[in-house]
């Protein structure tokens, strides 16, 4: 039990603190939300605090049915949109127990799913490798709510930049609506 | 308000409460060399997370998994996995079982080229169970690159306090092993 509750006058040690509250394994760092937005830019958000990412996104629609939801890294000097960006996803579509799924082979992206405007969909994001001059891979699951199915997918950035940020956005440009957070795993 | 900076003698019992882990606690990190994390599993909590990152190894291969009690490991059967892997040139996806064929879980690839991740959710350690896990992982070899989902258990009933890894050719090079306990009532 990591929860420990302490009473008013109790004496704390610095063993104490460090056990119940440096130790979170999991910190928050960012939310940014937009309605009916264009995208949303983290530019910053990835420090050498951490080679490890949760991105959380939830309550996601877009304004354009069928549109796709989209993930690009950013460096310290704008978006990084080169034609590295590798990634297959597959699913079960919900209504008819079909398969789908999709791939992209060196696009300038990372689909991670789509939507429409009447139903939410969203995304939970694993992002390993950032901030160590190593290529980014990322695993996610999400929910599709243009086709009814479900998404496990994982894909990588074949370049090693000094990435510090990224962008969500949607193929058409259109505005989306959408909360997002970022989390960071501890490390030693 | 998630962060406050403190002053001394400042720190009182609500702020404490209020500031401290509720979520996923850091409990341990090894550099992939280092083989093994011993007594990461404890009773405080009953699901952990284990995040493989930036791993590179020497030749083509699977790094693996094996939980165990202490120093001793159970290296022998028991170990069922299956999963699929899906290529990101085509999206074609292959299936495959190792039914009881392997004496370890294999996690993610290991390779010269791309550096390779996992998150891995694990249950069961700890307790006089068997273990299970379901992970998303990268299979990036130098001869290809695809998606891997997959999941197994350790059909073995008993309480596994630690893991240790290795890889099936070659040796591991580089890379972090970490593990977080998911906090509970």
């Amino acid at each position: 039990m990591p929860i420990r509750n302490y009473v008013t006058g109790e004496r704390f040690t610095p063993t104490n603190f460090n056990t119940y509250s440096i130790n979170n394994g999991l910190k928050w760092l960012d939310t940014k939300s937009t309605s009916f937005g264009a995208n949303i830019l983290t530019s910053t958000v990835f420090t050498t605090e951490f080679d490890s990412y949760r991105i959380l996104i939830d309550t996601w629609r877009s304004s354009t049915t069928n549109d796709g939801l989209l993930l690009r890294m950013r460096t310290a000097s704008g978006q990084y949109s080169g034609s590295t960006y590798y990634y297959s996803w597959n699913g079960v579509i919900w209504t008819s127990g079909s398969a789908i799924g999709n791939n992209g082979n060196g696009l300038n992206y990372v689909e991670i799913t789509a939507g429409v405007n009447t139903r939410q969909g969203s995304a939970t994001i694993e992002l390993n490798n950032v901030r160590t001059s190593s290529r980014p891979t990322l695993h996610w699951q999400a929910i599709d709510a243009r086709n009814n199915n479900n998404r496990i997918g994982s894909g990588f950035v074949n370049n090693t930049a000094d990435y510090t940020g990224f962008d969500v956005f949607t193929y058409s440009g259109s505005t989306m609506t959408c909360n997002m957070s970022v989390y960071g795993y501890r490390k030693p | 308000m998630a962060t406050k900076t403190f002053t001394q003698a400042q720190l009182n019992a609500s702020d404490l409460n209020l500031f401290a882990s509720k979520g996923d606690s850091f409990i341990a990190s090894a550099s992939v060399t280092a083989g093994q994390i011993i007594g990461c599993f404890t009773s405080t909590y009953l699901n952990y997370k284990i995040i493989v990152s930036n791993y590179f190894a020497t030749a083509d291969s699977y790094l693996w998994f094996q939980t165990g009690s202490g120093g001793i490991i159970w290296s022998g059967g028991g170990y069922y996995q299956g999963g699929a892997y899906q290529a990101y040139s085509t999206g074609t996806i292959t299936t495959y079982s190792n039914n009881n064929a392997l004496p370890y879980w294999q996690i993610c690839a290991g390779c010269t080229a791309f550096p390779n991740s996992a998150v891995v959710n694990i249950s069961g350690v700890n307790a006089n169970e068997f273990d299970n896990y379901t992970a998303q992982s990268t299979l990036h070899l130098n001869s290809g690159i695809y998606a891997w989902s997959h999941m197994g258990q350790l059909a073995v009933t008993g309480s596994s306090t630690s893991f240790r890894w290795g890889t099936t050719a070659g040796a591991v090079s580089s890379g972090t092993i970490s593990v977080y306990g998911v906090m509970q009532a």
